[in-house]
């Protein structure tokens, strides 16, 4: 595929692409490449030093550190995924909508969203979880909540400006119908621009998981996530700074490779983009 | 076929305050008609109306006042139920082709949706031939639109536009964009496809001489009113003032 | 004297090896006007801009271009943003991007008058108001308060010409001024031009329109595909073209307009 073609010729879209696969990929593989169980407490050997059998240490409860990394990835990593693409779904859906009828639906839809969006979204976001209660599930409605109106006004206003193309006139002056010119024409349009702001997010949404479970509103204890890992290293601080280390590293591994990529992909889904002959076109 | 009665068309002004029902009117009283056949040249100053009006014929718009019909029904019912039978070539190509499409699927995209069901091969070879048409090589077809010059960006918007065989196709400044070799190219292609495939033309422009080369009558717009129409074989007898001064502006070359 | 020279002008491509220019020359001699002829993509806009430094830094210049004792292909760029600013003004082809979406027109053209020719507010907005009466606007005031895309491409053309003659440059180079005008507004600016160039004022006027560059040229340049075809005085050149190009110019300019020569030819014996 051409897309590929121009990415592969990225270096830093490569090994962020790397980075985040092979995080992935340890994550889903997490029981046959963590050292040890990731639960499994021992007070005898808290707070040890990095070993052969216990690469990053133990925390203050004797815990495998690199496991608990590991299996960390199953819930930051994959929770931010699965809140990112549910966002992405909806506020892409509205956005089509609301940008592409207009009228007194756009209106309706655009007033909903400008209503939701005059909340900061950290504060909703500590008091839905606050009125739920913790937990997983919350935390990720939590998210979607927070953030789905910002991408349909991004997406609504992308759509006008699109609409406003030739081409989708001529679409209309055939007679293609509405449906049609939405998923065949504006919809790989916009879905360029929609992928880079969702890796952009996603960084966000782990930061934001992370925070959360920080705050011990998120995960609960003794589940591993890197933000919770955080937390219990920030409680021992002055004996073991070290601990705040491997997850606070963790997450500014993926969120700077996610922002990376986000990045490149801008570039390269831009069919008019192309290294090599940039600045023939004069 | 095309019957426009008494259209009037106003937007709000731009720069005026909030709720206010400031308007400004672009087009005021149009009334035309355009028989089957005949090539109808649509001249007047940028800014005065003429993209308005190809709006409206269009349905992209709806008029404030009056009635846009197509052979006796309104047009937005004619469009629905003879889907492909009207076509249109804008003057900016280089927004009028998905820019990620390949030309081919461009071309093929009308024929595609239209009324009638082909298979492939048959759509492969009406590609073929539209290219052929309109002196263009096959190369051209696996490209992109931003590979491609202007005159050959139109050539494709042309051969899009014809690819369903409508019967009436609206040039909104088609050739404007366009240098002098292209344009004369252009304006060859579009006689003889008028001619063979029997269409009926709205030729936006505000080049004289190209609509005088290509028309059979042609309506003066000024001001967002119709000040004059007149058959191309009798502009030497022009009454309306603007008109006459537009005529006598038009740069000699002889 | 001649006060543009260009000798050998080049423009090559760093990455792909192509020329865009090859060994292009030409001069033009104070007050008189050039125009340089050539379809789309034969390099008329970018030699213009090599003239001036504006290519990107891709495309590699070669060869000797003098602004009267000024050699500007390898001037220092604090030279050449003098010499655009005061000496030699360039009025680009698409109106449209010349202007900040984000400004008034009336906000831009005043800000370029404070900054190049050293009025006040005031001066300056009557200065604008005339360019606008000049170049047969309607309504300056409400142009001076509308964004660019509010007008019309034609208007913001004329605002650009009206600005480019009022900064008083010696030379205006005009690329494709009059491409998108209607006749009567291009005959008002083409006589604006040829006010100024009596007035004194050296022109470089790039066109794929002859009849424009006849109605206004001294001198005229064909190029065709990054080369000079032919080059000459512009009187000459327009009754015997020597090179088979520039005659199937001509040729393909006449054939665009017979007709309508023919009817109001037509019109003009009956009716006397």
């Amino acid at each position: 595929m051409q897309v590929w073609q121009k990415l592969k010729q990225d270096k830093m879209a490569l090994l962020s692409l790397g980075i985040i696969i092979s995080i992935v990929v340890t994550g889903i593989f997490a029981p046959f490449l963590a050292p040890h169980d990731p639960l499994a407490t021992n007070i005898k050997i808290k707070f040890a030093e990095a070993s052969l059998s216990y690469p990053f240490g133990t925390d203050q409860l004797g815990r495998c550190i690199l496991s608990r990394l590991i299996y960390g990835i199953r819930t930051t990593v994959f929770l931010s995924i699965v809140t990112m693409l549910l966002t992405i779904t909806i506020g892409v859906s509205f956005g089509l909508i609301a940008g592409y009828l207009r009228g007194i639906v756009g209106e309706g839809i655009l007033r909903f969203c400008d209503l939701l969006l005059s909340f900061p979204s950290e504060i909703m976001i500590l008091a839905i979880v606050g009125m739920l209660g913790p937990g997983i599930g919350n935390v990720v409605m939590a998210n979607i909540a927070s953030k789905w109106a910002w991408y349909t006004r991004m997406i609504r206003s992308l759509v006008l400006e699109y609409s406003d193309e030739n081409y989708i006139h001529f679409a209309k002056v055939a007679g293609y119908s509405n449906l049609y010119i939405l998923c065949k024409h504006l919809f790989p349009a916009i879905l360029g621009k929609v992928l880079v702001l969702a890796t952009l997010d996603t960084g966000w949404v782990i930061l934001n998981i992370s925070a959360l479970s920080f705050l011990g509103l998120g995960v609960q204890a003794p589940t591993p996530e890197w933000g919770m890992m955080l937390n219990e290293a920030k409680n021992i601080m002055t004996i073991r700074p070290s601990l705040m280390l491997a997850p606070g590293l963790a997450i500014l591994i993926i969120v700077a490779a996610c922002n990376f990529l986000g990045d490149s992909l801008r570039d390269t889904l831009d069919p008019k983009h192309n290294p090599i002959k940039a600045g023939m076109k004069l | 076929m095309l019957k426009v009665e008494s259209v009037y068309k106003s937007y709000k002004k731009q720069n005026s305050v909030i709720f206010s029902s400031e308007k400004q009117e672009i087009l005021q009283d149009i009334s035309f008609e355009i028989q089957r056949g005949e090539c109808l040249g649509l001249i007047g100053e940028s800014g005065s109306g003429n993209s308005t009006l190809s709006r409206l014929i269009l349905n992209l718009e709806k008029p404030d006042l009056g009635e846009i019909t197509m052979e006796g029904k309104p047009i937005q019912s004619w469009l629905k139920s003879h889907r492909g039978e009207m076509s249109v070539v804008f003057q900016d190509y280089t927004t009028s082709i998905n820019p990620f499409f390949t030309i081919k699927e461009s071309i093929a995209e009308p024929i595609r949706r239209s009324k009638f069901k082909y298979d492939k091969q048959t759509i492969d070879h009406m590609v073929l031939d539209l290219l052929e048409k309109l002196h263009l090589s096959r190369q051209l077809l696996v490209r992109h639109p931003h590979e491609l010059s202007g005159g050959q960006l139109q050539r494709i918007c042309i051969a899009r536009a014809i690819a369903t065989r409508p019967h009436f196709i609206v040039f909104d400044e088609a050739l404007s964009s366009l240098d002098v070799s292209a344009q004369t190219q252009i304006l060859l292609l579009l006689k003889q496809l008028k001619q063979e495939m029997n269409m009926t033309y709205l030729f936006i422009a505000h080049d004289l001489p190209t609509i005088a080369s290509l028309c059979s009558t042609v309506m003066f717009l000024y001001q967002g009113r119709i000040v004059e129409e007149i058959a191309v074989q009798k502009l030497s007898q022009v009454q309306n003032p603007y008109a006459k001064k537009l005529i006598d502006s038009v740069v000699n070359f002889d | 004297m001649n006060l543009i020279e260009v000798d050998n002008l080049s423009i090559l491509n760093r990455f792909t090896g192509e020329f865009i220019v090859k060994n292009l020359n030409f001069h033009i001699k104070k007050h008189t006007c050039l125009g340089i002829v050539g379809e789309s993509g034969s390099g008329k806009s970018m030699s213009m801009k090599a003239i001036l430094g504006l290519l990107p830094s891709n495309l590699e210049t070669t060869g000797c271009v003098r602004f009267g004792t000024v050699e500007m292909i390898h001037a220092e760029p604090e030279t050449l943003r003098k010499i655009r600013s005061k000496h030699i003004c360039l009025i680009l082809q698409d109106a449209m991007t010349a202007f900040d979406p984000r400004l008034t027109i009336g906000k831009q053209i005043i800000e370029t008058f404070c900054e190049n020719m050293n009025y006040t507010v005031c001066e300056a907005t009557e200065a604008t108001l005339d360019i606008l009466k000049k170049m047969m606007l309607h309504d300056p005031r409400l142009i001076m308060q509308s964004y660019p895309h509010q007008l019309s491409g034609g208007m913001l053309q004329r605002c650009m010409i009206g600005l480019a003659m009022a900064l008083n440059p010696e030379v205006i180079i005009a690329d494709e001024p009059t491409t998108g005008l209607d006749s009567i507004n291009q005959r008002n600016v083409l006589d604006e031009f040829k006010r100024l160039r009596g007035e004194g004022m050296t022109l470089i006027f790039i066109s794929h329109d002859l009849g424009v560059v006849r109605y206004l040229a001294d001198a005229v340049l064909v190029m065709r595909q990054g080369r000079g075809i032919e080059y000459g005085e512009a009187a000459q050149l327009f009754a015997n073209p020597v090179h088979p190009y520039s005659k199937y110019l001509l040729d393909t300019r006449k054939g665009l307009t017979k007709a309508f020569g023919e009817l109001i030819n037509k019109g003009a014996t009956t009716s006397c």
